[in-house]
């Protein structure tokens, strides 16, 4: 009896430490793509001049995050800085052909 | 197929004089346009009243610049730049000897278009340049002792109408253009542009400050800035202005700053000089 209760606890056990190594696996695996992302997308704003400063902040909380093997949060901000960097190209790409609308006339 | 030529001709037409309006620029038109917007949006204050910006604006703020006009806080930085400014350097030679009128009251025609090496020299790099033609370091940009050699040379500039020239020649054109399209490109997580303050909505209030038109800016530089506690420059403005709309400033005296500056000092045209200046 004694037997089957240790087996049940191993395999419990090694199942928990899976999920667990597997659910940090997909954490580091989309920080690492939004990162990735969004660092590019971030020097193509710069291109433009227009870099956004908070875009800035969340790449180094994401980075500061993973060095710390904290995936989930680091994944937060790999995300939120693509988001970011994302709308930072668009409101560049969009400005070249709006910005002549503003001059005064 | 007939339509289809039709269709295409009339589309070329239609881009083709899109592209021809978006390179045709026109300095004093742009200038004569901007000028009278500002004066027919404030058309009690005189063009020289400008220059004092947010001060002019609003009668609150105008009572507190007088009070502080009784001891104005840029004064330490006239004083230190005028004894910079005399202070020769290790090879002798003095900051006089770089500039024209040996740099007295010559501040009304900064910056302006170098036609030999082709881009916008600012009174700043200028100073810089100076020091190192005659084996100095070059100081930096936004602070201290640059402030004060700005200042004392703006100070006796006072009183001098802004004469910024554009000559003829296609670079110096580019330069202003490139400044008037950083000026109205729309930048950082806040989406603003230079003009969504200093041309939009001069005179309204953004938070606890009051926007001043960009109508004078530049004819009062460098300031004391109490939100500082010290003298800038201009590269400094434009960098904490940048910031402020949460996009990351250039590099001080960045070629797109020094087209900036040269673009919105024309626009100053007429405006007589007062800087050193104090704002809030």
């Amino acid at each position: 009896m004694s037997k089957l209760i240790t087996v049940m606890a191993s395999v419990c056990l090694v199942a928990i430490i899976g999920t667990a190594s597997f659910a940090q696996s997909a954490d580091e695996t989309a920080y690492r793509k939004a990162y990735e992302t969004a660092t590019r997308l971030h020097q193509e704003a710069r291109s433009y001049q227009n870099g956004w400063t908070v875009t800035t902040v969340a790449l180094k909380s994401a980075k500061d995050a993973a060095d710390k093997n904290d995936f989930a949060s680091a994944a937060k901000f790999a995300q939120q800085a693509e988001a970011l960097a994302k709308a930072s190209v668009e409101q560049s790409k969009s400005q070249k052909s709006v910005w002549q609308q503003a001059v005064v006339k | 197929m007939t339509r289809k030529f039709l269709a295409a001709l009339v589309v070329l037409v239609i881009t083709g004089r899109g592209v021809c309006a978006a390179e045709r620029v026109d300095p004093a038109a742009d200038l004569k346009a901007y000028q009278s917007s500002v004066q027919r949006e404030f058309p009690n204050v005189k063009l020289k009243d400008f220059a004092n910006g947010p001060y002019t604006m609003d009668e609150g703020m105008r009572r507190q610049w007088e009070e502080i006009m009784q001891f104005p806080p840029y004064d330490f930085a006239i004083e230190e730049g005028k004894e910079l400014f005399a202070t020769p350097f290790a090879n002798g030679k003095t900051y006089g000897d770089c500039f024209p009128n040996r740099g007295i009251g010559i501040r009304q025609n900064y910056p302006y278009f170098d036609t030999k090496r082709g881009e916008v020299v600012t009174l700043e790099l200028a100073i810089n340049e100076c020091r190192q033609a005659n084996g100095e370091k070059a100081l930096p940009w936004q602070v201290g002792k640059i402030a004060s050699i700005s200042a004392y040379m703006a100070s006796t500039s006072r009183g001098k109408p802004i004469d910024i020239r554009i000559p003829d020649d296609p670079r110096a054109l580019a330069a202003y253009n490139t400044g008037r399209e950083y000026y109205y490109t729309r930048r950082g997580q806040l989406n603003f542009s230079c003009a969504s303050c200093h041309t939009q909505n001069p005179g309204k209030r953004l938070r606890g400050d009051v926007l001043a038109p960009a109508l004078g800016i530049l004819a009062s530089f460098p300031i004391y800035r109490s939100e500082w506690g010290s003298m800038g420059t201009v590269d400094r403005r434009f960098i904490s202005c940048n910031t402020l709309v949460r996009a990351e400033g250039l590099p001080p005296q960045d070629i797109v700053y020094r087209d900036l500056e040269y673009f919105l000092t024309y626009m100053n045209n007429g405006v007589e000089v007062s800087g050193p200046a104090t704002r809030p």
